[in-house]
């Protein structure tokens, strides 16, 4: 892509295809995925384990593990190929363009490192501040993120917060940089729900206030509902339906995201008989060609009434 | 399975618990503290019901599961089970009555063993019925969980993980218990799998009278399956009533700002 028009998607990914080599042999993890995410929008990659919702957002990143590679497609963050030339590239963008907040803060957080410092490394490094300037700043962040009196958690380390607080940290250090987009893989899946509406919360507002973009990743449906306004379904590696919020969960076009919606309960609609999903989201080295639900459906119909009948 | 029903039903309720009360100590020299997991709590189960147990994580679910279930035993107050009180060391036929599913199946299952051979074990042990009917009672299990017969030939390594958890609830089953204690046992599993097992649970509950406390985060899934339903916060039982009841009219601030946070899908 050559000049960086005004109109331009903050991030557009187009037939993003990712190989997985599994004892020698290539499998394709994720096949064919295109998605768009403009500011100030929150997007939603649904998909349940296996769908390869994780697998996108690393290949963004440039944080595949060795043996995962993107084998076509692209992906462009404000008209930069993101899959262009890798290390130095990526080390420009990352941090002040696009940031990640994991799901397991008490992994992706560096345990021997008081978390004022995680916090301001990044922009420390870009901006050349003081250490007393990065350490208002982190204290500035840590409040901006909702944790309460930091000017004394400042010099904490991790082990000393909750895990709703350590999630806080980390989201604090992913936007300290003020990034463009903000990539999340299920940061409030390990939470309690009272901390969890508070990190949603959370994310509304840096969308709202910095303009941000941001890409959701997770299983729960009820969640990206209440935070984003786009959404894209993948089931094992594929695009399954993508649209407004409104027209995929209120008015699905394939089977699957029915039967998703189907299988899960509803907090407003007590007593309805949840429909279970016969089968699973076979392993990458099991599936078959061209998999695809129906595949799915189709194998397990003698021993049960076929769902998407009831549907 | 006749001798499910131990002895004569004494009351409605299979359980209660009164005035159970749990201290750990926590820190080291000066800054050693105690810490109350459970602060005198009561909770009553009625019989075929399913029982609600919802709550942050630290407010004492999995410390009330495990006094129930005799892992804890250092607490005081009464374990009233089919109106007999449970001492704190209980009989082996006492601990069969009350059986355990665990939030990851994957680790209550032995690698080694084929589901068989699990069941099979468990059979014997406890002489739930004579060696001979054995392989018939492996089967009758698996209908009950909704596995073909062919599973019990499978290790565990080669099974979903909704398959293994269903394994677990035949294993806990393979007891005939008349309280099932699930401490988030769906949570791991993805959205249309946990929907097989929450059903599985409801039909436990309709067909065999099975009495289950329910542990869980989600309230969509308690509100869906639980007649009853417990709010624990640091230790105490804020609020315990009727499922709808308590999601429609919350008396406890608590359970309010719980109701009020969770995510609803609004189309």
């Amino acid at each position: 892509m050559n000049a960086a028009s005004e109109e331009q998607p903050l991030l557009k990914v187009e037939g993003l295809c990712v190989d997985v080599t599994i004892q020698g042999r290539d499998y394709a993890a994720l096949k064919d995925v295109s998605f768009t995410v403009q500011r100030a929008e929150a997007h939603g990659l649904v998909g349940e384990s296996g769908s390869g919702k994780s697998l996108a957002l690393r290949s963004l990143m440039g944080l595949l593990s060795a043996n995962a590679r993107v084998s076509s497609g692209s992906a462009y963050f404000n008209g930069a190929d993101l899959f262009a030339n890798s290390g130095r590239n990526f080390r420009r963008i990352r941090g002040a363009g696009i940031s990640m907040v994991f799901q397991e803060p008490a992994v992706a957080l560096n345990p021997i490192a008081r978390v004022g410092t995680q916090i301001t490394d990044g922009i420390a490094q870009r901006k050349g501040l003081s250490r007393k300037q990065a350490r208002d700043y982190a204290i500035h962040m840590m409040g901006l993120v909702g944790i309460p009196s930091p000017e004394l958690r400042v010099d904490a380390y991790p082990f000393q917060l909750s895990g709703g607080m350590r999630q806080r940290v980390m989201i604090a250090a992913s936007v300290a940089c003020e990034p463009e987009l903000i990539l999340c893989d299920e940061p409030t899946t390990a939470l309690d729900v009272t901390v969890q509406a508070q990190v949603l919360a959370l994310f509304d507002g840096l969308r709202a206030e910095l303009n941000a973009g941001i890409l959701y990743v997770t299983h729960d449906l009820a969640v990206v509902s209440e935070l984003c306004s786009t959404i894209s379904v993948l089931y094992a590696g594929r695009l399954v339906e993508s649209g407004t919020a409104a027209e995929v969960l209120g008015n699905p076009r394939e089977d699957y995201t029915r039967a998703l919606l189907a299988a899960t309960p509803r907090i407003d609609e007590p007593g309805q008989r949840l429909r279970s999903i016969p089968g699973t989201t076979p392993a990458l080295r099991d599936r078959p060609a061209g998999y695809s639900f129906a595949m799915r459906v189709a194998d397990h119909a003698p021993d049960s009434p076929s769902i998407l009948q009831e549907l | 399975m006749s001798n499910t029903q131990p002895t004569q039903p004494a009351s409605e309720n299979i359980l209660e618990m009164r005035d159970i009360r749990v201290e750990f100590s926590a820190g080291k020299g000066r800054n050693r503290r105690k810490v109350v997991a459970l602060n005198d709590v009561n909770l009553s189960v009625r019989r075929g019901t399913i029982h609600g147990l919802v709550g942050e994580s630290g407010s004492g679910k999995s410390t009330l599961a495990r006094v129930l279930t005799a892992l804890e035993r250092s607490f005081t107050g009464t374990v009233v089970f089919n109106g007999e009180e449970l001492p704190v060391r209980r009989t082996k036929e006492q601990r069969r009555h009350i059986q355990m599913v665990f939030q990851d199946p994957y680790s209550s299952l032995d690698p080694r063993m084929t589901i068989r051979q699990s069941l099979a074990e468990l059979l014997r042990v406890h002489r739930i019925v004579e060696p001979r009917d054995v392989g018939g009672r492996c089967l009758e299990l698996m209908e009950q969980v909704q596995l073909p017969a062919r599973a019990l030939d499978s290790y565990p390594i080669s099974m979903s993980g909704g398959q293994r958890q269903r394994v677990a609830i035949a294993k806990a089953l393979a007891l005939e218990p008349s309280l099932l204690v699930a401490d988030e046992a769906v949570s791991a599993l993805d959205v249309s799998v946990q929907a097989g097992i929450v059903n599985l649970l409801a039909d436990l509950r309709d067909q065999l009278g099975l009495s289950v406390v329910f542990i869980a985060h989600d309230l969509a899934v308690v509100r869906n399956l639980c007649e009853n339903v417990a709010v624990m916060y640091h230790g105490n039982i804020v609020e315990d009533g009727e499922t709808e009841s308590l999601f429609t009219e919350p008396k406890d601030q608590y359970t309010q700002t719980l109701l009020q946070s969770i995510p609803r899908i609004r189309y």
